[in-house]
């Protein structure tokens, strides 16, 4: 028996107890834990479409740089519907619906 | 009480199995904070390390233990608490020692008790307090606080003998016979 042994009684007998937890502890964290959560992953989709976006910005960049490549002028409105209306125009009727699979409707 | 397995270290980055690791180790995070705070604010305590445990998820190494881990987050938070409200906690202390010191009524002397039992801990240093209330009070082996506190048992050890004796010392001189 260690001189602490009837002291170590005491104060277990008077000493503090822990307190048991709010009902709502559990909640209030799963709670908070879920506001958090949209900012876990934010970071993640930002860095991948930053990535993506430079992927493609520098690929582009490049493909311009090359020689003997000529960058298509692009069409204005008036010039696309002349061509649409002359394309169309210029096919057969029953060409004319065709839907996504290719089959005459 | 709902299912206490611990969840693997995969699960923990998702709300259900976080809750797991809560219902597991809550008890033994309140056992590590509360001899670090007043029982007003142990839940906030509490709450706050789990909260930085779900902060902290993607730094946490997977050698280590998930316990380990979670118990040591508990010990910052409660030591950050401690510098943060040490001015309140003197002041609190000094409204303690107002208690008077004897009572003939057995309820009271036994609030008496437990007012010097809290003074005598209160006395003694956190790393001191936290080693004596986890071993001495809520039973945890030597080995156990060592690997939660991250400290060797050889520590744990001085650090229990010597707030033992600073406790004893502390009630005899307020004329406790135990």
């Amino acid at each position: 028996m260690s001189d602490w042994d009837p002291w170590l009684g005491f104060v277990r007998r008077y000493g503090p107890k822990v307190p048991p937890p709010a009902p709502d502890l559990e909640e209030r964290i799963m709670a908070q834990i879920q506001q958090l959560r949209p900012h876990r992953s934010r970071p993640h989709w930002l860095w991948l479409a930053a990535g993506l976006g430079v992927v493609v910005w520098g690929s582009l960049t490049w493909l311009r740089s090359q020689p003997g490549v000529v960058v298509a002028e692009s069409a204005s409105d008036q010039e696309l519907s002349e061509f649409v209306w002359e394309y169309w125009a210029a096919l057969p009727e029953e060409n004319l619906w065709i839907d996504f699979w290719g089959e005459n409707l | 009480m709902v299912a206490t397995q611990p969840p693997s270290s995969t699960q923990l980055g998702d709300p259900h199995g976080f809750r797991q690791l809560y219902q597991c180790h809550q008890q033994r995070v309140r056992a590590i904070l509360s001899p670090l705070c007043s029982p007003d604010v142990l839940d906030d305590l509490v709450q706050e390390t789990f909260v930085r445990a779900w902060k902290g998820l993607p730094r946490f190494r997977q050698q280590a233990e998930v316990s380990t881990w979670l118990y040591r987050i508990a010990w910052n938070v409660g030591m950050d608490h401690q510098r943060r409200r040490g001015r309140q906690r003197r002041h609190q202390q000094t409204l303690i020692q107002t208690t008077p010191s004897e009572h003939r009524d057995p309820g009271l002397l036994q609030l008496h008790y437990q007012t010097l039992v809290q003074q005598g801990l209160a006395s003694l240093s956190p790393q001191h307090r936290v080693v004596l209330v986890l071993h001495d009070l809520e039973e945890w082996c030597q080995k156990d606080i060592a690997t939660s506190l991250g400290i060797p048992v050889g520590t744990v050890k001085s650090r229990l003998f010597y707030a033992r004796a600073q406790l004893r010392r502390f009630l005899e001189q307020a004329g406790i016979q135990p």
